[in-house]
């Protein structure tokens, strides 16, 4: 794909991705076909800091999870109550790893 | 018969120091934190800190080196604590439902039987050398707290932070192998 696309693609979506990884991404976008471009702009790309207050708020119920696309570990976090309080805690640092982790997922199904 | 004279040439290998991104910092620091804010959902509990800080490291089993690293010294500085804590909630609860002597586990205080006492009667297995494991564990506890930030905002800042007598056990047990799936060319 074209660098200048590609450099703007990155430029409004970097918050999406971990910021280590996002070599990775350019390199694999510059090396995607054109012809993916619109698939990849139209991919639905979580905000890392919305789910994160999603996560403080309802966290206990485990609806972070849910968002994020881990339904299986949103119906545990749900039945044991955020995993009696640790789980809610534990995922207040690690959730919006999770979502940027997840976006990456989610793009590299195009690449 | 060819015998060769002199030293034998080898070629220096070029060290190189694996880069590490500054976000990594930030991820390493957070296993630390773990184990203080944790406090917040079980304080006396003395397990919770270390499920928190494990709990952490197994979302982070794919990270770098440094960051699994980080996660397994603060869980090793959480597991040493335990046999200190658990020790000092049990002599706790065994006073507070037992009865005397070490753990409080034999002669059971008169307040569960008799009628002529009230309840807060014949707490006796409070001796001197509880009180005394008791502010040990209680300054313990407070000196790790302590620790625990200041390595977390050490880390933060891009320190190494080896804590003794764990730092070398952290060495042997996090694993050398590059496990991150998205590497660049």
């Amino acid at each position: 794909m074209d660098s200048q696309k590609v450099d703007m693609y990155l430029m409004s979506n970097a918050k999406f991705f971990q910021p280590s990884q996002l070599a990775y991404v350019r390199e694999r976008l510059l090396a995607a076909d054109e012809s993916k471009w619109m698939y990849i702009q139209s991919a639905d790309l979580k905000d890392p800091t919305t789910i994160l207050i999603v996560s403080i708020l309802a966290g206990n119920i485990g609806i972070d999870r849910f968002l994020v696309g881990d339904t299986g570990l949103g119906v545990a976090k749900l039945l044991t109550c955020g995993g009696f309080g640790i789980w809610a805690i534990i995922d207040w640092f690690l959730i919006m790893d999770i979502t940027r982790q997840k976006n990456l997922e989610k793009l590299q199904a195009y690449l | 018969m060819e015998h060769t004279e002199g030293t034998i040439e080898t070629t220096p290998v070029k060290e190189t120091k694996p880069f590490v991104h500054p976000y990594e910092y930030e991820l390493a620091s957070n296993s630390y934190m773990m184990a203080v804010v944790s406090v917040i959902a079980g304080l006396p509990l003395p397990v919770i800190n270390l499920i928190a800080t494990v709990g952490y490291y197994l979302a982070h089993r794919k990270s770098s080196y440094l960051v699994r690293w980080h996660c397994i010294q603060a869980s090793l500085g959480q597991i040493a604590l335990i046999p200190f804590n658990s020790i000092a909630l049990a002599w706790t609860l065994g006073i507070l439902f037992g009865g005397r002597g070490f753990l409080g586990l034999y002669d059971i205080p008169r307040r569960y039987y008799a009628d002529d006492v009230t309840l807060f009667e014949d707490y006796t297995g409070t001796t001197l050398l509880y009180w005394l494991y008791i502010t040990f564990v209680i300054i313990l506890n407070i000196t790790e707290f302590i620790i625990v930030i200041a390595t977390a905002s050490k880390v933060r800042k891009g320190h190494n932070v080896r804590w003794w007598g764990i730092a070398p056990l952290a060495d042997k047990l996090t694993s050398t192998e590059d496990r991150n799936p998205y590497k660049t060319a």
